[in-house]
């Protein structure tokens, strides 16, 4: 059996909403969670992150001063002192496509759309931990790579070797979602 | 900075002609446990979780009337200001909360109403100009269905006002420029009646 340890896991929530804050606390709580910081705005989330460094940034996106795209912007500076790296789900009522490929092109892992639920919550963590992608780096882009299924139909040059030492771990998805992100990664490593 | 108290990273990266792939090491593959051989992934969080969000769920009809108020606390600045750009982004920005928190607080039709809001700033002809009858029957319409405790998505008379609102709509933008496509997600006018 596969177990993520959340009680050792730090969470940054961020939404200017305190209603749903109470709500993602709560259902993080749920799952084991003790650690979880709190930020009502996009700056004063910035602020958490250098001071608490998460280990998961859980961000909405529409938010006062600093939205939730600019927040993760903020984080994606490749050569930040703090974690660059650090897995951000972005919460949006928002579903429309195109709001779903700027949540990406800016560098968001994962985008859940409200309303929450806890089995949708768990889903995109497993999928951070469980299965993280890597991060490519262009003059325009820093961030998790946009790519997330491998297409059998290409023919052309392959540029995404670097794949090869990703740290997937293998497991029985809990459902078809998780399937298709786990088995994305092309190396493996066991979890112990 | 708070310590991480997890390893250092090791970076692997790897150049391109236009492009670098990092492998940053999965640092929270430490906390993940397994016991046994299987690799099933443990679902009783969900359930933990689904619990506690229930505990909580009795504060819902509280948080929803707070979102009406805000609501109405920007219509009430309309009517005293005019609709100034400032005030109709305020005005989208509350219906368009109540949208993310409507389904989760139990009030689907409410989140439906906003919705419909949204739409009408969003496709009206001039945004500074829209009818403030249009405007007051939405969000006396929200409130109105989380006064009444309205949490079946199917409520006959929630979906009347829902259709009919839908309905002022789209005669309202008939002149604009905005297709019907963009207005497809509005209630159907010509939906037998109930």
């Amino acid at each position: 059996m596969i177990r993520i340890e959340f009680q050792r896991l730090r969470f940054l929530v961020v939404d200017d909403n305190m209603h749903m804050r109470r709500i993602v606390r709560q259902l993080l709580h749920g799952f084991g969670s003790r650690e979880i910081y709190e930020a009502e705005d996009g700056a004063t989330g910035l602020e958490g992150f250098n001071s608490h460094n998460p280990d998961i940034v859980i961000t909405d996106w529409a938010m006062p001063i600093l939205d939730g795209l600019e927040l993760t912007q903020m984080i994606r500076k490749p050569d930040s002192n703090a974690n660059p790296y650090v897995p951000i789900i972005m919460l949006s009522g928002h579903s429309e496509k195109s709001r779903v490929m700027r949540a990406r092109d800016a560098g968001v892992t994962e985008f859940l759309t409200k309303p929450i639920a806890a089995k949708a919550l768990y889903e995109r963590i497993l999928s951070v931990v469980l299965a993280p992608r890597p991060f490519i780096k262009t003059a325009t882009y820093f961030g998790p790579d946009r790519r997330r299924n491998v297409n059998t139909n290409y023919s052309g040059p392959e540029r995404r070797k670097g794949e090869e030492g990703s740290e997937t771990i293998p497991v029985t998805p809990i459902d078809s979602r998780i399937l298709g992100r786990a088995q994305s990664g092309k190396a493996a490593a066991t979890a112990e | 900075m708070a310590k991480n108290n997890l390893p250092n990273p090791r970076i692997s990266e790897t150049q391109y002609d236009d492009h670098t792939v990092i492998v940053p090491p999965n640092r929270l593959k430490s906390f993940v446990s397994r016991t046994g051989d299987s690799m099933e992934i443990a679902t009783d969080p969900i359930a933990r979780a689904e619990t506690a969000f229930n505990q909580i769920k009795k504060e819902f009809r509280g948080w929803m009337n707070a979102e009406c108020d805000a609501l109405e606390a920007v219509r009430g600045e309309i009517r005293e200001k005019g609709q100034t750009a400032a005030l109709i982004e305020q005005l989208f920005n509350s219906a368009h909360d109540i949208i993310g928190h409507a389904d989760v607080f139990g009030y689907p039709l409410a989140g439906k109403i906003a919705d419909s809001l949204c739409q009408l700033i969003t496709h009206a002809p001039d945004a500074k100009r829209i009818p403030m009858a249009l405007i007051d029957a939405h969000v006396d319409a929200v409130r109105a269905v989380v006064r009444e405790g309205v949490h079946e998505a199917d409520d006959r008379t929630g979906n009347e006002i829902y259709r009919r609102l839908g309905k002022l709509i789209r005669g309202y933008v008939a002149k604009s420029s905005a297709t019907a496509g963009d207005l497809a997600s509005l209630p159907n006018v010509t939906a037998p009646k109930l």
